[in-house]
């Protein structure tokens, strides 16, 4: 349906799909898309839906668990939880953002989009960092 | 045995055969490849309908007709109940054996197109729609098949002692036995495709996926339970005349009583498939590689946890033939099928070889 929180999987991509799993339900978390208390489906559903082996979806889920994203409840898959206070961020984690920032604009330029069209897509991004 | 029975039961014999390569020239029809697969290898649109698929097409309906004379042919000539055994195979395995051949040759005659990179799931737990009727038709595709012989084994059970010595043996339980094999099967393959199914595998929408495997199943347990219910009614017929508590029925007078509601079956199974050719159109298939495609109509991908995909030849089903329990399942079902049929070819020698050669 248009509009539900989806996970999309590329096969063709050299990022691991657990990997993938993670940084999207993080994504969709933080962007508000899954509020506190929103049920995932369980392991074995989001599996067979991604036709990706069980072991994988479970990793996933603990890997955002141990983060805080997650409460993982036995039989039922996993449940958005709020997370606990976070310390403030030190000048080195802004330093790594800023870096992987650096790399990821660089890759798309490499891959053909223009300095015009970079800049527009950070502008929008930071629109939505300053609404969260 | 009269000779008039002996020369309808040949003249059936070699109808069966020819079964099997009728069906596959049917599947292989009009809209076959709507899937853009051909012969389960992904192709090119319109490859079905260039001079290349059509030269497969045709060489694959040869090679199948053929073979299926051949086997008509040892069912015709052979002694008669073994050479049936024997025709009926051959001509089922031509089938297959056909289809691996044009598979083969479909590979090397097109370039390989890759499936879908992208793969969507939903994170709406629950997102199939859910209909009371399609959940009831699910439960009684799962229930009815093997209820029926579970229920006629009880009875049986719980009246024993009214059923005569001559008729309480195998030759008895042995067909009711069966009835359960097959209903537990129904059962297995309707909860497959209900919770061990990847929705967008069949349709696009969630909804029209559940209600698209559910026709499928319930037209499986229709075929399969229709049988089901012949093979314990006709042991429970054969008994009334001794055992107080059945009603009293005349084979001939069952046969009789049932005839319309044979003629609903057929009408009814013919419908159903005509309902799920027609949904195919919006089907999407599998995303998964040829590679997982073992003579293009079996499924083996050790990788992915659904447990029955859609035939890429048409309507139908295939079975993860990678997961252990599809193995397990397969090798319970064979196995006790393979037990009463030995047991009941016993039970024929034991007879006095009512079939002559």
């Amino acid at each position: 349906m248009p509009g539900e929180p989806q996970i999309r999987l590329d096969t063709a991509s050299s990022v691991p799909a657990w990997r993938q799993i993670v940084s999207q339900l993080r994504t969709l978390v933080m962007e508000g898309a899954l509020q506190c208390g929103d049920e995932l489906p369980p392991v074995r559903r989001l599996a067979i839906d991604l036709g990706i082996h069980f072991n994988t979806v479970a990793e996933a889920y603990r890997a955002l668990a141990q983060e805080g994203f997650l409460e993982i409840v036995h039989g039922h898959g996993a449940r958005v939880v709020r997370r606990g206070a976070i310390a403030r961020a030190g000048p080195e984690v802004a330093g790594d953002f800023r870096s992987e920032l650096r790399e990821l604009v660089a890759g798309a330029r490499a891959r053909g989009l223009s300095p015009r069209k970079v800049a527009s897509e950070l502008r929008g991004l930071a629109d939505v960092v300053e609404n969260l | 045995m009269s000779g008039f029975l002996t020369v309808t039961l040949r003249i059936l014999a070699v109808i069966v055969c020819f079964i099997p390569a009728a069906v596959w020239h049917w599947m292989t029809g009009r809209g076959y490849s709507r899937r853009q697969t051909f012969f389960g290898a992904r192709v090119q649109p319109g490859f079905a309908e260039s001079a290349a698929g059509q030269a497969i097409l045709k060489q694959f309906r040869l090679r199948i007709w053929t073979w299926s004379a051949a086997g008509a042919a040892v069912s015709a000539l052979a002694p008669l109940l073994y050479g049936d055994v024997v025709g009926a195979t051959i001509a089922s395995l031509a089938g297959m054996a056909g289809f691996a051949l044009a598979n083969r040759r479909t590979k090397r005659e097109v370039e390989a197109v890759a499936g879908p990179a992208i793969r969507v799931a939903s994170l709406v737990a629950g997102s199939e729609a859910e209909a009371w009727w399609l959940d009831a038709l699910d439960w009684l595709a799962m229930l009815v098949p093997p209820a029926v012989p579970a229920a006629t084994l009880m009875v049986l059970a719980l009246h024993w002692s009214q059923v005569p010595a001559a008729s309480r043996g195998a030759a008895t339980l042995l067909p009711v036995c069966f009835g359960l094999i097959l209903g537990l099967m129904c059962t297995a393959i309707q909860w497959a495709l209900r919770f061990r199914a990847r929705s967008s595998d069949w349709a696009p929408t969630p909804g029209a996926s559940h209600k698209y495997r559910t026709y499928l199943g319930a037209m499986n347990a229709f075929v399969f339970g229709f049988i089901v219910c012949q093979l314990c009614a006709v042991q429970l017929i054969e008994l009334s005349a001794s055992v107080a508590f059945l009603p009293r029925f005349a084979m001939h007078t069952y046969f009789l009583a049932t005839f319309p509601a044979q003629g609903l079956w057929v009408a009814g199974i013919w419908r159903m498939r005509f309902w799920l050719a027609r949904h195919l159109a919006t089907g999407s298939g599998d995303p998964m590689p040829d590679t997982c495609w073992k003579w293009g109509c079996v499924y083996f991908n050790p990788s992915d946890p659904v447990l029955v995909v859609p035939l890429r030849t048409g309507v139908g089903l295939s079975y993860n033939c990678a997961r252990p329990t599809v193995w397990m399942v397969a090798t319970a079902v064979t196995g006790l099928t393979i037990a009463s049929l030995v047991q009941s070819f016993g039970l024929l020698a034991q007879a006095g070889r009512h079939f002559p050669n």
